[in-house]
């Protein structure tokens, strides 16, 4: 008999009997194969009904995170060699509802992100539309928030996270992260809008430092040093507002 | 049937839909403007690009520079007044692109930085690293998040244009999330759906790429343009066909055969590895006919070369190409050559637009890839294309506004009228499907093998006949397609079929576009035809759908400047 | 930007156990560190009672050191000291990932946290040379 895998997978469809069950489905094995290659096998030659999402193949576009064997993957670039000759099984996103099988709901996420204002703020809103010449800015600026600016909104990171999972209010990791990468971009000059929403009780002091967002983060962003950086900065300005009396 | 009323729809959330949302909301907030794709918009495919952007900014260079590289890249078939406009506009976009954020690599003294690429006489090429589409497309997502006025269907997939009498009146499209069709009613539509490459086995193409906007538009009775122009970018990772970036040659990384020969001397002697991509890809092709190419369980392939540039420079300017080859082929650019193949990557045809973004049928638009203005002609030059989408977003949303403001809104008995008519049809075609036999999966998986043999690099008349003849046989499997599953919420088995449907249509014009331009021209290489005929050819394809299949007329070309000439490199 | 409303689908929320940090052994140590605090106060506590024995005479000092001597205050120690030392080592690992910055002319984390064992390192040595003589 050829090689074969068991993949597990969870399955959840509100319009059938909405309950959520898990079903297998056994695969030849290949060697070479991602577990996202698996996933288009099951659905194009055994089962076109499980619904999950996928698109660029090249870990770049941010759709495919699961929960492979318990743990925040992206699945395109997670390969079944890693687990052969063990089983493999496959949840939607941890700490997210779900809305059908391998599926879940980030629109949470999306509002969280568009909260952080995650765009160029100038005191001068003309700034923002001149084009007669670029903002300066040296390599040495860049690398201050390049680490940061790579997030590809996976949202792998608020999966790993006890926090969100058990205060959904968090903004977490990964929008954290990208307010940092606002504020330490030497053209943004939009800090103190975003203070409202990164320190306050919702904001990084929520984060009780468990560390595994960078663990599981797919690009290296390190969600974890931006939000405690963020803290230190946070905690100094407030301190210095104290100092010279004026409110935050 | 549901009607959303707006006055702007924008049709794909990528680079250029994403343009000319901003476009529209900074000169007009007041207009009822939204975004609906069928992925969240930074998923899409903008966000794979990896070299970089082209743009006159330095001051050894000029916009003729920049257009006559780009015209004589496009083997004269691009239209010269687009392409003047194009260089023009690309140094204000690029410029007001990195005002909203985007880290373009700098100099030392903070100035935007730039890079080779191939079939560009200077260094035009902006980039951010090599996630230069990440960057820029995450830099005007995050800045769109700032206009309220600006609404979004995440995870809306539209099944069909609304046309009433020669006028656009909006879209049906479908919620993924609840399963329900809906008419989204506007006075002005910009299709920026991105590419066809994934009727294409080896493609550098993400999954999304299957041709709706072009499929949309062509039903509706908008002609597509230049379809026969597929680019096949010359380093695709083997098995996936995953791209690795030109920049990795524009950094100074080489091509070498199976004897350890830099074969591109015998091609393009002066600009050897930098030659435009087309002609890469056919040397690459030539080598491996000849027997100099390697063979792997993967089949035959050339190594690209990176090891002299350096861990710290592939580090430094190259960062995913070594993420991808670990991730994807197992192996470390810095102590191996890359083994690569050409993977198709580009349509350089789409739906016909002028050069402010407008369609035959009023007030419909297009831009991005999705769309054929022309500016690439028979072959784009790298680089071109991040370019073209943030100069043709904006372009189609500032003539989205001027639109919209004059156009009056179809009435909704009359929306309602268009709607069920499609929605009939849907409902025949994809849902009610009991009685048929046919599996998506099958009828994809051979129509994707019929193009890379068929209608790839190299096309032959038996070759395109022969393709043309399984299409329609793929066709008509489809029409008795069946869907194993009924049910509404996240029914990604239905969108497939819809998408489907859509690259059966595509893949028809653009193999019977091949097979009726009896000539070699840029991207469209003909075994049995190897030379230009200028005589015959030099004329864009104008494809109409009929009653009996695709009907081709021609289009002349624009010249402002530059004549036609030999193209050597 | 707002997002249309639409009347969504019945979404399955899954529960949290309340043994979630079992499952893996970073919130094991996590929920360790959080419980190390505990330990940090009450050692904290312990240096107050000395300081408070000390201010009162030298046989409230005497009563204190023979209280310490017992076989639980022992015991105690040791634990507490453990927590303590695998609070310093956490935090030192922290305050490398927030002021050590990758790349040239920066303090790598690596170096940061390093230099957090030194200082501690030779503030003990100092410490202890005061107390020894």
């Amino acid at each position: 008999m050829a090689d074969e895998i068991k993949l597990t997978l969870s399955r959840y469809n509100p319009d059938k009997d909405g309950e959520y069950t898990t079903q297998t489905y056994t695969i030849p094995y290949h060697n070479d194969w991602s577990i996202l290659d698996a996933l288009n096998h099951i659905k194009a030659e055994l089962d076109g009904s499980i619904s999950y999402r996928w698109s660029c193949r090249m870990a770049v576009c941010g759709s495919c995170g699961m929960m492979v064997n318990g743990t925040p993957r992206l699945t395109c670039s997670t390969y079944l060699n890693e687990f052969y000759p063990g089983e493999i099984s496959l949840e939607p996103l941890a700490n997210f509802p779900v809305v059908r099988d391998l599926v879940v709901d980030i629109s949470d996420f999306m509002a969280k992100l568009t909260s952080i204002k995650p765009w160029i703020i100038r005191k001068n809103k003309k700034d923002e539309v001149d084009v007669s010449s670029e903002y300066l800015q040296t390599p040495a600026q860049m690398t201050v928030y390049r680490q940061q600016s790579l997030c590809i909104n996976c949202t792998l990171c608020y999966a790993a996270c006890p926090v969100y999972g058990l205060h959904p209010e968090f903004i977490g990791p990964a929008v954290i992260a990208l307010g940092y990468r606002y504020n330490n971009d030497s053209r943004d000059e939009g800090k103190e809008e975003r203070r409202k929403v990164l320190a306050n009780e919702a904001g990084v002091w929520k984060c009780t430092v468990v560390g595994d967002c960078t663990e599981v983060c797919p690009k290296h962003v390190d969600p974890s040093a931006a939000i405690q950086r963020t803290k230190v900065d946070s905690a100094i300005s407030w301190f210095f507002s104290k100092l010279t009396g004026r409110g935050e | 049937m549901e009607i959303l009323s707006h006055d702007i729809l924008i049709v794909g959330g990528g680079g250029a839909g994403l343009r000319a949302a901003i476009a529209i909301s900074q000169s007009n907030p007041s207009l009822k403007t939204a975004i609906v794709s069928k992925v969240y918009p930074m998923r899409s495919h903008t966000v794979a690009a990896e070299g970089g952007s082209a743009a006159v900014l330095k001051e050894d260079d000029n916009h003729d520079l920049h257009a006559y590289d780009t015209i004589k890249g496009s083997d004269f078939l691009a239209d010269q007044d687009a392409v003047e406009a194009f260089v023009r506009d690309a140094t204000k976009e690029v410029i007001q692109i990195e005002r909203w954020g985007c880290p373009w690599n700098r100099e030392e003294d903070g100035r935007i930085a730039a890079r080779w690429f191939g079939g560009m006489s200077r260094k035009r090429t902006l980039h951010a690293s090599d996630k230069t589409g990440f960057h820029l497309l995450h830099a005007l997502f995050q800045t769109s998040l700032k206009y309220d006025s600006l609404m979004r269907y995440d995870e809306w997939h539209v099944s069909a244009l609304l046309v009433d009498d020669g006028k656009i009146a909006g879209v049906l499209a479908i919620d993924t999330r609840r399963g329900t069709f809906s008419i989204l009613a506007a006075r002005t539509v910009i299709l920026c759906t991105g590419g066809v490459g994934r009727i294409y086995a080896f493609t550098s193409n993400a999954g999304i790429l299957t041709g709706d906007g072009a499929a949309l538009a062509y039903r509706s009775g908008a002609p597509l343009k230049d379809m026969e122009f597929i680019q096949f970018h010359p380093s695709g990772l083997l098995r996936t066909g995953i791209l690795i970036t030109e920049a990795s040659r524009g950094e100074g990384g080489y091509l070498f055969n199976k004897e350890g020969k830099r074969f591109m001397e015998n091609y393009a002697p002066t600009k050897m590895e930098l030659a435009p991509r087309d002609i890469v890809s056919r040397s690459i092709m030539e080598e491996i006919a000849a027997k100099r190419g390697f063979e792997g369980p993967y089949g035959s392939y050339v190594h690209l070369d990176l090891r002299h540039l350096g861990e710290p420079k592939i580090m430094e300017k190259l960062p995913m190409v070594r993420e991808l080859c670990l991730d994807f082929a197992g192996m470390d650019p810095v102590y191996e050559p890359i083994p690569i193949r050409p993977t198709m990557h580009y349509t350089m045809g789409g739906v016909h637009t002028d050069k402010d973004g407008k369609t035959p049928i009023a007030g419909l638009l297009a831009a991005g890839e999705a769309a054929c203005v022309s500016i690439h002609g028979a072959n784009r030059l790298g680089s071109n294309s991040l370019t073209e989408l943030l100069v043709f977003g904006a372009r189609a949303g500032r003539t989205a506004v001027e639109y919209a403001s004059s156009a009056k809104p179809c009435p909704s008995e009359r929306l309602q009228a268009l709607a069920k008519e499609k929605m009939d049809f849907i409902q025949k075609r994809y849902i009610r499907t009991e009685n048929g036999t046919e599996r998506v999966g099958a009828i994809l998986s051979e129509l994707r093998k019929t193009m890379d043999e068929k209608v790839g690099i190299y096309r032959r008349e038996e070759g395109l006949q022969e393709a043309i003849q399984i299409i329609q046989r793929l066709k008509d499997r489809f029409n008795r397609i069946r869907l194993t599953q009924q049910s509404k919420v996240f029914n990604t088995e239905l969108i497939g079929a819809m998408e489907l449907d859509n690259m059966l249509e595509v893949a028809h014009v653009v193999a019977m576009c091949a097979m009726i331009r009896k000539e070699s021209r840029g991207g469209h290489a003909r075994k049995d035809f190897p030379k230009r005929d200028d005589e015959q050819f030099l004329h864009h394809s104008l494809t109409f759908q009929s009653p009996d299949g695709p009907r081709r007329e021609t289009l002349p070309v624009t010249f402002t400047k530059w004549k036609p000439e030999e193209r050597k490199y | 930007m707002n997002i249309p409303s639409a009347e969504v689908t019945k979404t399955y929320r899954r529960s949290i156990p309340n043994t979630w940090w079992l499952k893996k052994s970073s919130y094991v140590l996590f929920m360790l560190r959080e419980l190390s605090s505990v330990f940090v106060a009450l050692y904290a506590l312990c240096l107050l009672s000395l300081v408070y024995a000390v201010s009162q005479g030298p046989e409230s000092y005497a009563a204190w050191v023979a209280g310490s001597q017992s076989g639980w205050m022992i015991l105690l120690h040791v634990v507490m000291g453990l927590f303590v030392l695998y609070h310093t080592v956490t935090w030192f690992r922290i305050s490398g990932r927030i002021f050590g910055r990758e790349g040239s002319g920066a303090l790598s984390p690596a170096a940061v946290t390093a230099l957090n064992y030194v200082i501690w390192i030779v503030i003990s040595l100092g410490v202890m040379y005061i107390i020894l003589s």
